[in-house]
């Protein structure tokens, strides 16, 4: 296995890379570059901007990314300060819960607003703006309360014993420290923002960010020449965003550091137990709405969704769909985790390379651009990809593999190279020190990328969107397509099956928290 | 016969310190403008009583006075008494001049702001600096620091704000003999010049007979 004090052995480590190359230039790349010949070759370059529709999709997206960035930064300040406090009892418990939502599925989330909002407000700029901030709340948390832990309270009360306010203390002591924190939220927040698409389509109602307008020129209008322009241009601001904040060493997710003794506050546990129930109350919404209807309980929905149905139109078989999500997620993980433990073999090695960040692309990529430029690249002979069956859990595994990669990576490369010495003097070969020494360190993070990349394709929306048949719809899909018709019982179906995609996606999810005993940790 | 005038006074303190009670119903008096030497072994309860005079934490019972005025129930930023952490508490983001400046910009009542503005604070930190030894240090980040030159710092921001009291929690520990004995030597001058109203917290019998004209033991 490589190292990188030896070149010779860094040089064949680079061929774990390959094939993680390989799907992100096959699934990412060349779509992308199809796209921008798309572009290229058309008179959209200029043109696409006046048609009508695109200007609205632009205001919105901006005006709409930077207030769902404002209350997410700031509705998620109060329960970062709250979980920085380590000593509270159920800290764990919180953290955990209100991590949740910024890993379910973005039509479950969408499935839960239109449940809970009134009617007034369930489609529009409101709604959006509530559900991109419950949805990524999490990111503030996990990014800033860490930081927060390791600012001693000394601190701030040697601050206060030099006259110092508790606001003026606020603003001249502690926010300065949370600065970096702050602004990898904010960078983090708002790419999540500008780049929505699964929840912008189930509640934007008339309103349209950018994905979901490249998504209705290519598929409504059959306006493929537009749609590659704005995917094209929205890419190019995303890579640009995605290497510059790649390239500073900013903080995120991360529980590491020295943590400073904090004594428990009252407050501080106030606030999370409200910050614990505001993230269930959307979810235990999303279940009553799927067996609530005008005031009444009813099982209409979850009938139609278990039996045989001769409602026009409502013909879901969810078992069949429910299995071929779960076999999609299955493929997907069985591809990206050993892909990405692959990669991360020679990541560790040779960290912040040009070869690291193109593995990273399809983090920056949108999903919906990805989706596009599959259907216009592999879509003749020899490469007529786009009915096949395997095509959507790879796409998923591309989709997956950065996170994968970010989660094995670092828990690799922290794993001392004397140890790896030791199995070797003792008699190991490279492929035993591996499979004895690596390995067994990584399993924690083994469990926890094949937990995200299951959730990560069970909840995959934007490319599938593209990518799926009639006969072939995933539960995500399925989802949208009920809420988006009319009727009663569209709606209650609507709802269950994203109750059944939120279960999957948790029990997914439990292989996160399960390990937590891993080499990171220690 | 000259009459004594105590600067800050502790009638009756008791001080718990997780359900346990550390200090009872402790009283002394610190002579204005002297220092007094709070003396006693680890874990006696030394460092939590500094934290109780400063505000950080509140008495279970008992009178804190500063210049015969009740500042028990005060709040930690308007009562006036400094405190000097044993880890000094420097402010990572700030420089050495900006962390002196630090109780002048931030002062509690906008009066007290308004009068450091403008040369005056420049001109104070200036006046700290150098009785410190810093002078020409200002500008640099608190991190490069050595561990006596940041002890000074942490000083001069205590003593910046003019203090009606100034406790110093174990200032020269830490160091190495060399440095302990001259900061030492600098530290009783500094008091003495400014005439401040101290309470030092030291387990050193010869630190405290250096620093201080009266001593308390704790234990």
């Amino acid at each position: 296995m490589p190292s990188s004090a030896d070149p010779a052995t860094a040089g064949r480590g680079r061929l774990f890379a390959v094939p993680g190359l390989v799907m992100v230039v096959a699934l990412v790349v060349v779509p992308v570059l199809a796209l921008a010949s798309r572009t290229i070759d058309s008179a959209s370059l200029f043109g696409v901007w006046s048609r009508p529709g695109i200007v609205d999709a632009i205001g919105f997206t901006v005006f709409e990314t930077i207030l769902s960035t404002l209350v997410t930064v700031v509705l998620g300040l109060a329960p970062a300060w709250a979980l920085s406090h380590h000593s509270m009892p159920g800290h764990r418990f919180a953290l955990a819960v209100t991590t949740v939502p910024f890993m379910l599925p973005t039509v479950v989330v969408g499935a839960a607003f239109l449940g809970l909002l009134p009617g007034s407000v369930e489609r529009g700029l409101v709604a959006v703006v509530i559900a991109h901030a419950y949805f990524n709340v999490a990111v503030v948390i996990r990014t800033v309360a860490p930081v927060w832990a390791t600012i001693d309270p000394m601190l701030v009360a040697a601050a206060r014993n030099l006259g110092a306010s508790r606001s003026r203390a606020f603003v001249s002591v502690t926010l300065p420290l949370l600065k970096p924190a702050l602004l990898s939220a904010v960078a983090i927040v708002g790419f999540m923002c500008a780049t929505s698409y699964g929840v912008v389509r189930m509640l934007g109602g008339g309103d349209a960010t950018l994905e979901v307008e490249v998504y209705r020129r290519a598929i409504l209008f059959g306006d493929i020449a537009g749609a590659s322009t704005l995917a094209v241009a929205q890419l190019v601001v995303a890579a640009i965003c995605l290497f510059v904040w790649v390239g500073k060493d900013r903080v995120v997710f991360t529980e590491s550091g020295h943590r400073s003794r904090r004594r428990d506050h009252p407050a501080a546990r106030v606030v999370a137990v409200i910050a614990t129930v505001l993230t269930a109350v959307p979810i235990v919404a999303l279940v009553l709405s799927s067996i609530r209807s005008r005031g009444h309980w009813t099982l209409a929905g979850w009938r139609l969704l278990t039996s045989d149905s001769d409602v026009p139109g409502l013909q879901v078989d969810l078992p069949d769909v429910l299995f071929r999500s779960l076999a999609f997620a299955a493929i997907a993980a069985a591809i990206a985790v050993p892909v990405g433990i692959a990669t991360s073999t020679f990541s560790a090695a040779a960290r912040r390379t040009i070869l690291d960040r193109v593995l990273l692309l399809p983090l920056g990529a949108s999903a919906v651009a990805v989706g596009l430029g599959i259907v216009i690249t592999y879509d003749s002979a020899p490469f007529d990809f786009r009915s096949s069956w395997w095509l959507p859990p790879v796409v998923h595994a591309v989709v997956a593999l950065p996170f994968v990669i970010r989660v094995i990576q670092p828990v690799q490369s922290r794993i001392p190279e004397h140890l790896r010495s030791a199995a070797a003097t003792l008699g190991a070969s490279p492929l035993r020190v591996w499979a004895t020494v690596d390995v067994p360190l990584i399993s924690g993070a083994i469990r926890t990328a094949v937990g995200l990349s299951l959730a990560i394709s069970l909840g995959e929306f934007g490319a599938t969107s593209f990518l799926t048949r009639n006969d072939s719809d995933t539960l995500p899909i399925t989802v949208e397509q009920l809420l988006g018709r009319s009727g009663d019982l569209a709606r209650l179906a609507g709802h269950g099956v994203a109750v059944v995609l939120l279960l999957v996606t948790l029990v997914a999810l439990a292989f996160t928290t399960r390990s937590r005993r891993s080499w990171s940790a220690s | 016969m000259e009459r004594v005038v105590i600067g800050l006074e502790l009638d009756a303190v008791s001080v718990a310190h997780d359900g346990r009670t550390l200090i009872d119903h402790l009283s002394f008096g610190v002579e204005r403008g002297s220092t007094t030497a709070l003396l006693g072994p680890s874990g006696v309860g030394k460092s939590s009583l500094l934290r109780v005079i400063a505000g950080i934490d509140r008495p279970t019972s008992g009178r804190i006075l500063l210049d015969g005025a009740d500042v028990t129930d005060a709040p930690i930023h308007r009562r006036r008494i400094g405190l000097v952490f044993q880890d000094n508490q420097l402010f990572p983001h700030l420089s050495v001049a900006d962390n002196v400046a630090y109780g002048l910009r931030n002062a509690a009542t906008r009066e007290a702001r308004r009068s450091w503005r403008g040369t005056r604070t420049h001109e104070r930190v200036h006046e700290l600096l150098s009785i410190v030894g810093l002078a020409d240090r200002g500008d640099d980040p608190v991190g490069i620091l050595s561990g006596g030159e940041a002890k000074r710092v942490a000083l001069a921001r205590g003593l910046a704000p003019t203090p009606g009291a100034l406790l110093l929690d174990e200032p020269l520990t830490g160091l190495d003999r060399a440095l302990h004995d001259r900061l030492m030597e600098d530290l009783a001058s500094i008091l003495r010049t400014t005439g401040t109203t101290a309470l030092i917290v030291t387990h050193d019998e010869s630190e405290a007979r250096f620093l201080a004209s009266a001593t308390v033991r704790l234990g």
